[in-house]
């Protein structure tokens, strides 16, 4: 099972499109969650995407940020980075875990009816939203994310700081 | 033979709780979504309840691919939840428990939990590609009970090319012709069609019922505007008032 069209198309680069609001605002409908979202597009022009973030208050260790991929007759999350939480795969292996990972379909999954079934495999990428976010942004070539997120660095470089 | 006493050994300690800094507990228990993240299910005690709750964590998941931002989805939702027993709290779906009781309770909830989940299958691509399906629904099984001959693809000339989804042909010197329209095809298909009916100097009446009419380019809209006699907007409207313009038309 490959993976070789679904790691072309996160890592093809891209370009904002309909940028995400200012900062994280509250869901309108939840209280207990912070959300954004925005548009990009492959720099051909040929691939059209949407990111969701997504960050619970109330378990900040609970976090979601996805790329979908826009086709003719339906949209696909083609990948997810996911905070700590238990997980167990069911498509590529049975691997189970609790901890921070990173959802990735299979080619196969994009045309055989079966993408909401997304493996995932643990990553010491990132222990916060905010480095998830910069991981996410740099992974999926996101060529003009500094203009829309102006303090990441900044922020995730304070946690270093403070020994996070 | 079944081996009943080893599944019900398999089954034991399958359900744990986990302790969390906020001072509730996860409950850890074979239950996962399609994609294999474990069911967000928590166990707290609040204003001297014991209550299961998800901490927001299902709308969350719902909201990476569909928002509850409507009247009739946030029906379609209380309906779900007030039929598990579940109450909705600003967005923490919450459910009263006791620890005789909590199994049981479980069970429930995370049948809430799930179906509410499969909300997303009201996301519009899936509706979307319901549509010819409502449409063959209302034309045979609505205007079937008020008239006698309706016919399914129908080819007037017996041209395969030419041919219209359903046809009332109660009045044959009066035929009446439905089509659905979705795409540029369908559009660019009915007015063709509706152009031959013209020259075989018969009177037929044609109707298009659209999906969304703002879908089509301007170009195949204004030829189809042209080309039929009849158009509804949606196939709510058709379902309005279409019948009572065919027996105005067929009479």
């Amino acid at each position: 099972m490959t993976k070789d069209t679904v790691t072309a198309l996160l890592c093809c680069p891209k370009v904002i499109t309909s940028k995400p609001k200012k900062s994280m605002y509250q869901d309108p409908r939840n209280n207990s969650v912070m959300r954004n979202d925005f548009s990009c597009t492959s720099l051909d022009g040929i691939h059209k995407f949407e990111v969701f973030m997504r960050h619970n208050t109330e378990l900040p260790t609970l976090f979601s940020i996805g790329l979908v991929c826009q086709f003719e007759d339906k949209n696909i999350i083609v990948c997810r980075y996911n905070g700590k939480d238990y997980h167990k795969n069911k498509i590529g292996n049975q691997d189970a875990f609790n901890s921070y990972h990173i959802h990735m379909l299979y080619d196969h999954q994009l045309t055989d009816g079966t993408s909401n079934s997304i493996d995932a495999i643990e990553t010491d990428k990132y222990i916060t939203f905010d480095q998830a976010l910069h991981a996410f942004l740099n992974d999926c070539q996101i060529q003009d994310w500094k203009d829309c997120f102006p303090d990441l660095e900044h922020r995730i470089s304070q946690l270093r700081l403070g020994g996070v | 033979m079944i081996e009943a006493q080893t599944i019900a050994r398999s089954m034991q300690d399958k359900i744990r709780l986990e302790p969390l800094p906020n001072g509730s507990y996860q409950v850890i228990a074979p239950f996962f979504h399609e994609d294999g993240d474990i069911l967000d299910i928590f166990l707290r005690e609040h204003e001297d309840r014991l209550q299961i709750c998800d901490f927001g964590t299902t709308l969350m998941r719902l909201s990476y691919s569909f928002d509850i931002n409507t009247e009739n989805k946030n029906n379609i939702l209380s309906k779900i939840l007030l039929n598990n027993g579940v109450e909705d709290s600003a967005g923490n779906f919450i459910t009263d428990t006791s620890a005789n009781t909590f199994f049981d309770d479980l069970l429930r909830y995370q049948m809430a939990i799930t179906k509410v989940c499969n909300m997303e299958i009201l996301r519009k691509e899936y509706v979307a590609s319901m549509f010819f399906e409502y449409f063959g629904s209302f034309v045979i099984d609505d205007l079937g009970k008020q008239f006698k001959r309706v016919e399914r693809n129908f080819k007037p000339t017996k041209e395969p090319w030419f041919e219209a989804d359903y046809a009332i042909l109660d009045n044959t010197s009066s035929p009446v012709y439905i089509m659905g329209i979705k795409t540029d095809l369908h559009a660019s298909r009915a007015s063709a069609f509706c152009l031959r009916m013209e020259k075989e100097s018969q009177n037929p009446i044609s109707i298009a019922v659209h999906e969304n009419p703002d879908a089509l380019s301007k170009r195949d809209r204004d030829a189809l505007t042209n080309a039929v006699h009849k158009q509804y907007t949606s196939l709510d409207d058709f379902k309005a008032k279409g019948q009572e313009f065919i027996i105005k038309n067929i009479a």
